[in-house]
């Protein structure tokens, strides 16, 4: 237990400074205005993607661990806040959890890389303020990407 | 003392939007199992599009209130109907991403998608009235503690209310699209609801009847309350013939609030029975309450969100009111 609370409190922490960094290292080059033509940084910052994810987890398992044997800090015990459900239950559960949630980031990733590979200009042009749901949230910058920075067109 | 009833009144409300607004978009689901037509089933996710994602805000509230207003009842209910609840997320979850992973492929790729769409909906109905129907069945408890098993709800009458909830849904849903949709798909939405609205009503009819024999204290219920119930079933009765004259009139919008009309019906009638309880039968909601600090934080939090999201509701509405474009919101 206290191999998780150590090292999952120091992926957190380590992977913080790092995004902290890249931050800095960021607002420097935007400043100087290379900050969408850096190849260096723009291929940390794809390789980074996945570290909140990482360091999120990294701390709840500090958190979760560190706090054992109470599931409330000096109030509620673990063992006398399990509920009735059985044990067989909650495994089922748990395994269909898993697999239901093993095909959403398959699809995902099938998706996800599948719209990297065929680049910004794939995408469709944006309509202005068709008032979608389904498009409030992409960037307006997908699809002229290569006018506002000719130098991604090399 | 008041304090508990409010929160449970506000619990009894976002039940009742929950179960009517979400009502007709798991319904519009359930109908794409079956829709042959791909571009049909388009327009039939686009139909309920810009507004599910809201709808399904009013469960959280429900939730989140029966925790901490009631969480003596959150304790005992949410262990007793413990597989329901988990599958029926499940079954959200999986719905959920099928409005957006249906949209990346086209053909068989997206009827994949769209009966991931339908079961996933479907699946979410028929957990939703497993719970109605275990909460009338009763839970065991023992003091404050759920001594049951969690497979109680698996038993015929909440399979019973299982598929009334279904069936109802498909009712709401067909009523949505026999609002929103156009040519053929507005012949669909007559021929479901010509279809579906007789079930439903059937199917309420034998649960009510079946209430009597599992539960004792429906007896008691409907001894206090029979002129008021006996007026509910009138309505409800009157309600689904007046629909089916409806389907296919002059007003587009006519069944679509009769099926809404149906379900708070439904709602008040289980409101009457089974208060002033939060675990019917077993435990009142002055019993299962918490401090008044606790209520006086939900309320105020409830005081506050609510009608933003009645706003945003309200404004989503109102922006894609009429029918829905046959080339999508977007065209």
């Amino acid at each position: 237990m206290m191999g998780m609370v150590f090292y999952g409190f120091r992926v957190m922490y380590g992977i913080a400074i790092v995004m902290f960094g890249l931050v800095v290292a960021s607002l420097w080059l935007r400043w100087q205005q290379r900050l969408f033509t850096t190849r260096w940084s723009l291929r940390t910052l794809v390789i980074m993607t996945p570290s909140e994810i990482v360091a999120t987890l990294g701390g709840w398992y500090t958190a979760e661990t560190g706090r054992q044997p109470w599931v409330i800090w000096g109030i509620l015990r673990t063992a006398d806040a399990v509920s009735p459900v059985p044990s067989g239950a909650l495994l089922s559960t748990l395994i269909a959890f898993v697999l239901i949630y093993t095909l959403f980031i398959t699809a995902f990733l099938i998706y996800a890389l599948r719209m990297i590979r065929r680049g910004p200009e794939a995408a469709p042009d944006q309509a202005e303020a068709s008032g979608s749901l389904k498009n409030a949230l992409r960037p307006q910058v997908m699809g002229n990407v290569t006018e506002a920075h000719p130098a991604l067109k090399e | 003392m008041y304090l508990p009833l409010l929160s449970a009144a506000f619990s009894a409300f976002a039940i009742a939007l929950y179960v009517m607004l979400d009502g007709f978009d798991l319904g519009v689901g359930v109908l794409l199992l079956v829709q042959r037509a791909e571009h049909l089933r388009d327009q039939m996710v686009d139909s309920i599009l810009p507004t599910w994602d809201g709808n399904e805000t009013w469960l959280i509230m429900a939730g989140v209130t029966l925790l901490a207003a009631f969480p003596v009842a959150y304790g005992i209910l949410m262990p007793a109907f413990y597989l329901p609840v988990i599958i029926m997320l499940l079954a959200l979850g999986l719905r959920g991403v099928s409005f957006d992973f249906r949209y990346q492929v086209v053909g068989k790729r997206r009827r994949f998608w769209d009966i991931a769409f339908g079961f996933g909906s479907m699946v979410a109905a028929l957990m939703q009235g497993l719970i109605i129907g275990g909460l009338i069945q009763g839970v065991t408890i023992t003091g404050d503690h759920f001594t049951g098993s969690v497979f109680d709800i698996f038993h015929l009458f909440p399979l019973l209310t299982a598929l009334a909830v279904l069936a109802g849904y498909v009712v709401l849903g067909g009523g949505w699209l026999h609002l929103k949709a156009t040519g053929i798909l507005h012949s669909f939405a007559e021929r479901i609801l010509r279809d579906a609205t007789p079930i439903f009503a059937g199917l309420a009819i034998l649960s009510c009847t079946m209430a009597a024999f599992v539960q004792s204290s429906i007896e008691a219920a409907w001894a206090a309350h029979y002129v008021a119930l006996i007026l509910i079933a009138i309505l409800f009765l009157s309600t689904s013939v007046t629909l089916m004259v409806a389907v296919g009139g002059r007003s587009d919008i006519l069944p679509f609030a009769l099926a809404l009309i149906l379900f708070a019906l439904g709602i008040s009638g289980i409101v009457l029975v089974i208060f002033p309880d939060i675990v019917p039968f077993r435990l009142s909601l002055w019993d299962a309450a918490s401090s008044t600090l606790s209520q006086v934080f939900v309320l105020t939090g409830a005081a506050i969100v609510t009608p933003v999201v009645l706003a945003y509701s309200a404004f989503a509405y109102h922006v894609f009111r009429g029918k829905t474009p046959g080339k999508g919101w977007e065209g």
